[in-house]
């Protein structure tokens, strides 16, 4: 009886010592993804805008470019590259830097992969203004979790 | 006229003609300063009105990627750390300026 009771006891506390994350609720993840759709509507507008498309190029830029944020967001690796400063140590530092420049390769590749896709709905001009607008969203996304980061 | 004739002080001879003529040239002089300050107001008036409505057209005609921009930091300012983090990891840095190559 002793020894079914400690069983029973160290089940609880293996499972609690390994508990993952709360898995989101079905209604937190349809609020993520309403959020995404709401940022993906403006950025298309405002690429509208930045790279001059009339509403015809318009309807052919847009899957092109749904499809290469999709690609984008299957490349990038958020959990490995995302260790604060803190929290480095010389166990998981490298596989920090591992998982950043395979991040900075994966993206390369995919935007090389969709300059032959776009190329066929956009000027190549307007191609380099699509990447440089790209950029500097997420640079200011980069900014944002900076200012999130420091603020805690 | 007689107690004219008999004022205490002596009037120099002609000083009543020189004074009008003086008056009259004061007179001119103000009367020129007047316009030329009516057409200063009347130029200065109509430019920094003209002024005032370009500086509200600049203002009220905004870009229209500035405001998409906008609307965007304002969005992703909101949206959940994965999100943003996801966002973030796709910078590629590369020379903006082809020259710096």
């Amino acid at each position: 009886m002793f020894v079914v009771a400690m069983t029973v006891i160290a089940a609880f506390a293996f499972q609690s010592a390994f508990a993952q994350a709360p898995a989101k609720t079905d209604a937190e993840k349809a609020a993520a993804k309403a959020k995404q759709e709401q940022i993906m509507q403006t950025r298309l507008q405002l690429l509208k805008d930045e790279l001059k498309l009339d509403d015809a190029q318009f309807a052919n830029f847009e899957p092109v470019y749904r499809d290469y944020r999709r690609a984008l967001q299957k490349v990038v690796d958020n959990k490995a590259a995302r260790v604060k400063k803190d929290e480095l140590t010389n166990e998981n530092a490298l596989e920090v830097v591992l998982a950043r420049l395979s991040n900075t390769i994966r993206t390369s590749t995919v935007k090389q992969t969709f300059l032959l896709k776009f190329s066929k709905v956009i000027e190549p001009v307007q191609i380099e203004k699509l990447y440089r607008v790209d950029d500097r969203i997420a640079k200011e996304a980069r900014k944002i979790v900076q200012y999130r980061a420091d603020a805690k | 006229m007689n107690e004219m004739k008999q004022m205490p002080y002596r009037v120099p001879d002609g000083f009543i003609e020189m004074s009008k003529i003086r008056n009259r040239a004061a007179v001119r002089r103000a009367a020129t300063g007047r316009e030329r300050l009516g057409k200063a107001v009347r130029w200065a008036v109509p430019a920094f009105a003209t002024l005032a409505v370009a500086i509200c057209a600049v203002i009220y005609f905004e870009p229209e990627h500035d405001r998409d921009m906008k609307r965007l930091m304002a969005q992703m300012e909101t949206a959940s750390d994965d999100v943003i983090y996801e966002m973030s990891l796709e910078v590629v840095d590369y020379a903006e300026d082809l020259s710096q190559l």
